[in-house]
């Protein structure tokens, strides 16, 4: 393939790669400009608008996997300016990955639902968002990704409806809330980013050495925080509970996606590709415990939203903060692998997940739920087994991890196993093809690269350089340690959240799916002697969870905030009237009588009496005169 | 002796076709074709061909030495002729003047031009005198020509008490000045200061008595009070005329004076320096700052078009005192260059706003300027020019003015100058918005006479070209001003 | 090529000269938009091939006026004053577009617009001071005319009010170059000459004796900071453009800050770079407050004309930021906003003039769901706030970010006022969006935007997202002309 002296496919593929992002993100915002054209090609859009993207990475794969890249170019001030913003492209497994995943489902749900254009758009410019920064050497690209984002969120409400429904939020507060939410987030980032430019950090995401001068000066650790609380902020769903509250008939998947996991997604991959630099440092505990403090805060909100849709959505939205918990610990090929192998996962769970009890549903909803936490054979289970096999070094992280992850699995299962509410839909083609697929690509090895897992020796591994796949025993790579220990501790989570989410939850009020398996229920209660968790003690969790919802959540975003802002908006109103109008006076045209008084004095003194003449004048002659010989 | 005859070739013309218009005027018993403009118009062309012979003669003293015909003199009289050449076409055109009278007319603007040339080359008191008093009667009597007014005869009744004041006190100043020296000739008067020296108080008193005797025409302090009250009430020709006419020979008297008799050149060329120890310099500067500041404010409270440019006619003196404050050879120049614009802008203006004024019936305070479009541009462009704002010469003219001033470190003074005029401009745009607000609305227009638009652009282009050839107009400026003989 | 400087300036005057002496309307109306198009070209041109490493001389084009005063017709253009020309040459047609079939007065309109823009042309490329006193004096006379003729009710004191600010900073200028004018011994007035050397010169007036650095410099920034809406004085501007047609709105802000900020950026950093640096932090205090009431002004906004002078005082305010960082990025920056949002206040206001001919009224209350009747103006109107706030992907966000980091250098302070400032205003323009674009759908139905109302819209959404993606070549030329002009002044 290579060698001839003409383009080879390496050199084409990036351009071609960034021409057809180009091509997806007009073609989205053209859309909206012509809607008589979205009429006829409803159906087929999305396809339509990812198909030159499907044949460039059909090229990365034919070419052999390698990361094509091209040198950073500057984008603003020459480079050795040391504050130069650059620019930075590269195509590479995780770029492939992540395109190919979340195009896919996108275009699965979106033939099977059927959207109108503007969230059809919308779905367009998120996955340019997410791809864009999946291809970003520099985190100034992964900017102009996050721009696209916010504006991606902005499109629905131009063709959206405005029918407020009981809780009198509108789509309006919809867009408004998780908008306004990225757009702070994005803004602190910046100013975190600038402030770090403005000392000299390139944020190339490639570039070696970890940012350990980031606690060289108090400016670059105000920078630092600020530049990861902005990408924190683009996923705390439990920030914005008001859309869970609401339950209106419409495309869940594809709001959840545009207003929640998508921004959700770019900022873990943002933080993925800074991994280098902060690897072993306390930045990257931080995150880890900023993102478990956030996953153990949106447990309340979970734990109680009356309808099954929104569960779902709120708990796929967590998703994200659920990677993130563990994702900062790991490097090298396990945090590819795991990042990979949880993207499948979500894709996986976001078409699965709102099924209709059926066996092969729920088997399908079940295989992706174990990808999710690292079941032995998925590709996230290297991840996970070397994360848990750090018990020794690291109890206390490792354990309030376990704890975390058995709450949400909990959670997870009773969703998985409960389905979705939806109406029974036509068997849709696409989502099996996907799902198949997506089965395919999560199988480990296939991810790992090594097909055959070293069992059959002359079959060339498509993924040079990887390792051999541990079936059975712990990986035994010379930078990975992993130990029984930790693949028991994953599986038994795993084990352990799926009995707690059928039995012991069966009295959550939210699911009334207690009544429907007495016998389990009782098994439950006698193996774990469900009996210890005092009525009272889960009464009070359902009434704290109520009192969150109606004295804290509801009425701090339904009632007291807007109440604040509009008081507080209506103050700044008066003042800035006042204002403007002291400021007014100062220019006004009232200077004009400060020369009235003196223009009648003088006008008085033009009275056109001939007879002053010469008196005035001789006198004046006199003063003159006097003043001459003074 | 032929010389002599040349260099007065000019102002005899002139006088003689002035008398030829009266006994025409006599002996006109019914012709149709009566040509009175043109042959105006014809004796102005042909004195202002003659001065041109003059100019070859070169610098010099003639009529038994008691005028001088030097670039500062031959350059005021080109100017008194263009503005008798404007004052005649706009007087022809308005409905103020009554038409029967228009011989007379023509033929005053004539006389008082050729006595004005006559003046402003005179260099012994004696003629000084003489001509100051026949212009300035005679030029009052302008500006009582309207048809039959009471405020006209009045303003004609003012001018000539003022110019019988100023006629006293500059005689009396001449008589001091004869009984210290014995001299009538400037020149002669100067070189006895110098050398035989004077008490202080004859020479303070005379020289007072003079500047304030020639301020009664040339509108600045003491007299500016009073000598708009003229301007008010006579016809918007005449006042146009009457004002350029009388500040262009009642400063060139001043400087010469001035420069010859109370100043003698310093060191370094074209610098002058006042003779005595007595410096005057202080006094011309506090007369200016009076000038500017009560004739803006003055300006600033009025509403009625008649007193607004009135006003605006007698500050433009108190720049000239500014240039001549300068005592350089730039600040002459700058005078001159002020009053070359003048004549047009003024010119200009008066004409253009005659044209609305006659054509106004009483009461409707309507936007006239949408009568007539070129007519209004035309207003409101020589409306800029007076007031000083670029993109038109005044701008340049002020600059120079105020620039002499801050040369000689007079900074304060030129802040007044740029405060009077920010006044006098806000005072102008207040007024000119009634005559524009409905601009938008299409209301019928006036015909325009070609010999209008003709008047129109000869008055215009002048502007423009003086604007965009600024330098060769200095250049020839500041070249008569050297011509002056000390 | 220097000769097309002069072309870019006077090509508009000699349209409108042409507009006056020709009375035939079609004719008229050609003569203006090829005028205004003719400096657009020229002014696309001189962008062209201005070449970044500013190695070779910026194009200039001096010939002596006034010899005996050495004042030289100077025209100049470096990398200072490129954005703003640019950006006037390149709304200018857009004006004439809009005023294109209006009934009455549409030759006296078009005529006008073309002199505003020769003087703000002039004024922005002058290089010497009489030159620009020339032009700078004569901005407020075509728009006293234009407000005085074409406004609402109300338009007379707005314009009186108007003329009479701008007569007081005209002397106040005046007064100040006059005195530069007579400090330095061979007088002149071109700013090459006079760099660096106005240091310790004094003046004298009425007795006192002041300092040139205080009292020439304090003489100029006051006139300067009257014509530019500062927060303070800005009485004048609101009511101007509370009673004008968005046209003329637009013109008078092409006239008033960019010009203003240019100019002081020149005079201050080349002729007292010594009073410029040792007031830095008085200029950003002055940004901030711009920043603070314009958002305050924001909000109180019932107009949409008003949303045009609030949004132009946060630009001031931003520009100072800028300016008072005395560091080069923020004086890039500084440039930098007065380009990207002039593009977004030209959208705004066409906008706004396209609401008013459907809708009949600027109220903001009055007008509601606009959104679902004319979407592409919707997306036009979006995409200009978010060039305005600073959104990635647009103009603003290049401005924002170089100010940042440059603010940053200065004191993280800056930083943390403006972002709560900018995030504040985003909520407040977000307010005003939804009240008139979204909500339910008024009753009456507007009319689909005609060819010429999108011709008036889309180049310029496209201009914004083009400089928002590609900004480089333009901050580059920039920034080479603020490191010259800065080293000169030792600072930064």
């Amino acid at each position: 393939m290579n060698g001839t002296d003409g383009l080879t496919l390496t050199q084409i593929l990036l351009p071609a790669w960034l021409a057809t992002l180009v091509f997806v993100f007009l073609a989205s915002i053209g859309i909206l400009f012509f809607p008589r054209i979205h009429a006829r090609i409803v159906k087929g859009f999305l396809p339509i608008l990812f198909f030159p993207s499907l044949v460039v990475m059909i090229g990365f794969i034919v070419q052999g996997l390698e990361t094509s890249d091209r040198p950073i170019v500057h984008w603003i001030f020459h480079k050795e300016i040391h504050d130069s913003l650059r620019l930075g492209f590269l195509f590479d497994p995780v770029t492939l990955v992540i395109s190919v995943v979340i195009g896919a489902v996108l275009v699965a749900t979106s033939l099977r639902n059927r959207p109108p254009v503007t969230i059809l758009s919308a779905l367009g410019l998120g996955w340019v968002s997410v791809s864009l920064v999946a291809s970003s050497k520099t985190f100034w690209t992964a900017a102009l990704a996050l721009g696209i984002g916010i504006i991606a969120k902005v499109v629905p409400i131009l063709g959206g409806k405005s029918d407020p429904d009981p809780h009198g939020t509108s789509i309006d507060s919809l867009w408004m809330s998780s908008t306004k939410r990225s757009w702070i987030g994005l803004l602190v980032t910046l100013v975190g980013a600038a402030g770090l430019a403005a000392h000299g950090l390139h944020l190339d995401f490639f570039s070696e050495g970890t940012w350990t001068d980031l606690y060289g000066s108090p400016n670059t650790l105000i920078a630092g925080s600020f530049f990861l609380a902005g990408l924190l902020l683009q996923f705390l769903p439990m920030a914005t509970s008001a859309i869970y509250h609401w339950d209106r008939p419409g495309f869940f998947e594809e709001e959840n996606f545009i207003f929640e996991t998508a921004m959700a997604w770019v900022s873990v991959l943002i933080i993925y590709r800074v991994l280098p630099n902060i690897r072993d440092t306390h930045w990257a505990t931080g995150v880890q415990g900023a993102a478990m403090l956030c996953l153990a805060g949106s447990f309340l909100g979970l734990a109680f939203l009356e309808t099954r849709r929104a569960a779902i959505s709120f708990w796929l939205s967590n998703y994200p903060l659920f990677v993130l918990t563990i994702l900062p610990a790991l490097h090298g090929q396990a945090a590819f692998l795991f990042l990979a192998g949880s993207i499948v996962a979500f894709g996986g769970l976001f078409i699965c997940l709102d099924h209709q009890k059926t066996r092969v549903d729920l088997g399908l909803a079940v295989f992706f739920f174990l990808g999710m936490f690292g079941f032995t054979g998925w590709a996230t289970s290297l991840g996970t087994v070397e994360f848990f096999s750090r018990f020794e070094e690291a109890p206390v992280l490792v354990s309030l991890t376990a704890l975390i992850w058995l709450i949400y699995a909990a959670f997870g299962f009773r969703i998985v196993l409960r389905g979705g509410d939806t109406p029974v839909r036509t068997v849709n083609l696409a989502k099996w093809i996907t799902s198949g697929f997506l089965i395919t690509l999560g199988f480990g090895p296939a991810l790992s690269g090594r097909w055959s897992s070293g069992a059959i020796p002359e079959v060339s591994d498509w993924l040079d350089g990887a390792k051999d796949w541990p079936w059975i025993k712990p990986y035994a790579a010379e930078t990975i340690t992993t130990n029984w220990l930790g693949f028991g501790l994953v599986h038994g989570i795993l084990l352990v959240g799926i009995l707690l989410g059928i039995f012991v939850w069966a009295t959550a009020k939210i699911f009334p799916f207690s009544e429907n398996y007495p016998k389990g229920l009782r098994a439950a209660r006698g193996v774990f002697g469900g009996d210890w968790l005092h009525r009272k003690w889960i009464d009070g969790l359902t009434k704290t969870g109520t009192l969150w919802a109606e004295k804290i959540s509801d009425p701090v975003w339904e009632r007291w905030l807007p109440q604040l802002s509009k008081s507080v908006l209506a103050r700044l109103q008066r003042l800035g009237e006042w204002v403007e109008d002291i400021s007014d006076h100062l220019t006004s045209a009232r200077y004009a009588h400060l020369f009235s008084a003196p223009s009648k004095l003088v006008q008085w003194l033009h009275g056109g009496n001939v007879r002053l003449y010469a008196w005035f004048a001789l006198g004046w002659i006199l003063i003159i005169s006097l003043f001459l010989t003074r | 002796m032929l010389k002599d005859i040349v260099l007065f070739l000019p102002e005899t013309y002139l006088i003689l076709t002035s008398i030829g218009l009266i006994l025409g005027e006599v002996g006109y018993h019914g012709e149709r074709v009566r040509m009175i403009l043109a042959t105006a118009i014809l004796a102005v062309l042909g004195a202002a061909a003659q001065l041109l012979l003059n100019y070859s003669v070169g610098a010099g003293r003639f009529g038994h030495l008691n005028f001088i015909n030097d670039g500062f003199a031959l350059f005021l009289k080109t100017l008194l002729l263009v503005s008798a050449g404007i004052a005649l076409f706009a007087d022809r055109k308005s409905h103020e003047v009554s038409l029967e009278n228009r011989t007379e007319h023509a033929a005053l603007i004539l006389g008082v031009t050729a006595l004005g040339m006559l003046l402003v080359s005179a260099v012994s008191w004696i003629w000084i005198i003489a001509l100051l008093f026949a212009t300035q009667i005679l030029g009052s009597l302008i500006l009582s020509m309207k048809k039959i007014d009471r405020r006209a005869i009045e303003a004609a009744f003012k001018g000539n008490i003022s110019a019988i004041y100023s006629t006293i006190l500059v005689s009396l100043a001449v008589i001091l000045f004869f009984s210290a020296t014995g001299e009538f000739d400037l020149y002669r008067i100067h070189a006895a200061l110098i050398e035989k020296g004077v008490s202080p108080r004859l020479y303070a008193a005379g020289f007072s008595m003079i500047v304030v005797g020639l301020g009664f025409f040339g509108t600045y302090f003491p007299s500016q009070l009073w000598a708009k009250d003229a301007y008010e009430g006579a016809s918007l020709p005449a006042t146009a005329f009457a004002s350029s006419f009388f500040r262009i020979t009642s400063f060139g008297v001043l400087v010469r004076v001035m420069i010859v008799q109370f100043s003698k050149e310093s060191t370094d060329k074209g610098f002058w320096v006042p003779i005595t120890a007595m410096n005057w310099l202080p006094v011309l500067a506090v007369l200016a700052g009076l000038t500017l500041a009560l004739s803006a404010l003055y300006v600033f409270g009025q509403t009625k078009t008649r007193k607004l440019l009135a006003g605006i006619l007698v500050i433009q003196s108190g720049f000239y005192l500014l240039g001549l404050l300068a005592l350089d050879q730039v600040g002459f120049a700058s005078i001159l260059f002020g009053l070359a614009t003048e004549v047009f802008m003024i010119g200009g203006l008066f004409a253009s706003l005659s044209f609305f004024e006659d054509r106004r019936e009483e009461g409707d305070r309507g936007s006239q300027l949408s009568r007539s479009a070129p007519e209004g541009i035309a207003l409101l462009f020589f409306l800029i020019a007076v007031v000083g704002l670029p993109p038109l010469p005044g701008f340049i003219a002020k600059f120079t003015l105020i620039s002499s001033a801050a040369r000689h470190q007079w900074n304060g003074l030129a802040l007044i100058s740029l405060l009077s005029l920010v006044l006098i401009s806000i005072a102008v745009f207040k007024w000119v918005y009634p005559w524009v607000y409905e601009l938008r609305q299409r209301s019928e227009s006036f015909a325009l006479s070609w010999s209008h638009r003709f008047l129109l652009m000869g008055l215009v282009v002048p502007l423009i070209l003086i604007s965009i050839f600024a330098e060769p107009m200095l250049a020839w400026v500041g070249s008569s001003v050297a011509f002056l003989q000390w | 090529m220097k000769i097309l400087i002069p072309i870019m300036v006077f090509a508009p005057a000699i349209g409108a000269v042409l507009q006056i002496l020709n009375p035939r309307p079609l004719f008229c109306r050609s003569v203006a938009i090829v005028a205004a198009l003719a400096s657009a070209v020229a002014a696309g041109i001189l962008f062209y091939d201005i070449d970044p490493t500013m190695a070779g001389e910026t194009p200039k084009f001096v010939v002596n006026w006034m010899k005996s005063y050495s004042i030289h017709f100077a025209l100049g253009v470096d990398g200072l004053n490129l954005l703003p020309t640019v950006a006037t040459a390149l709304i200018f047609p857009f004006l004439i577009v809009s005023e294109w079939d209006r009934p009455s007065g549409r030759r006296g309109i078009h005529a006008l617009l073309l002199i505003l823009e020769t003087a703000i042309l002039g004024s922005l490329c002058s290089l010497d001071l009489f030159l620009l006193l020339f032009f700078f004096l004569m901005i407020p006379i075509p728009l006293y005319f234009l407000s005085s003729i074409w406004g609402d009710e109300g338009r007379e004191s707005a314009a009186f009010r108007m003329i009479s600010v701008s007569l007081v900073a005209g002397a106040s200028l005046f007064f100040g170059i006059l005195l530069i004018y007579h400090a330095v011994d061979p007088h002149t007035f071109l700013i090459d000459d006079l760099k660096g050397k106005l240091a310790g010169k004094s003046a004298e007036v009425f007795g006192m004796n002041f300092e040139m650095g205080q009292l020439a410099f304090g003489m100029i920034a006051l006139g300067l900071a009257l014509r530019a809406p500062l927060w303070p004085i800005h009485g004048w501007f609101r009511k101007l453009l509370l009673r004008v047609p968005t046209t003329v709105g637009v013109a008078a802000i092409l006239g008033s800050y960019p010009v203003v900020l240019t100019v002081f950026t020149r005079i201050g950093f080349e002729l007292f770079p010594e009073t410029m640096n040792s007031h830095l932090d008085f200029w950003i205090g002055a940004g901030i407050a711009n920043l603070i009431f314009g958002a305050l002004a924001l909000l109180q906004e019932k107009d949409l004309r008003g949303v045009l002078v609030s949004l132009s005082s946060l630009a001031v305010g931003f520009s100072m930021i800028g300016i008072g960082t005395g560091h080069q990025t923020g004086l890039v920056g500084s440039q930098f906003i007065l380009f990207s949002s002039l593009i977004a206040l030209a959208i705004w206001g066409f906008a706004s003039e396209i609401l008013r001919v459907r809708a009949r009224t600027y109220v903001i209350s009055e007008l509601s769901g606009v959104l679902r009747t004319l979407p592409d103006l919707g997306s036009s109107t979006l995409i200009a706030l978010a060039c305005a706030i600073g959104i990635p992907g647009t103009a603003g966000f290049i401005s924002i970010s170089l100010l940042t980091i440059g603010s940053f250098n200065y004191h993280p302070g800056v930083v943390v006022t403006s972002l709560v400032v900018s995030v504040v205003v985003t909520g407040f323009i977000v307010q005003i969006f939804r009240q008139v674009f979204l909500g339910e759908r008024s009753e009456s139905r507007f009319p689909k935007l005609d060819i010429r109302e999108r011709v008036l819209l889309f180049p310029l959404v496209g201009a914004i997202l083009t400089v928002g993606f590609f900004p480089s070549p333009l901050v580059e030329i920039v920034r080479m002309t603020i490191a010259r002009i800065l080293n000169l002044g030792s600072a930064g």
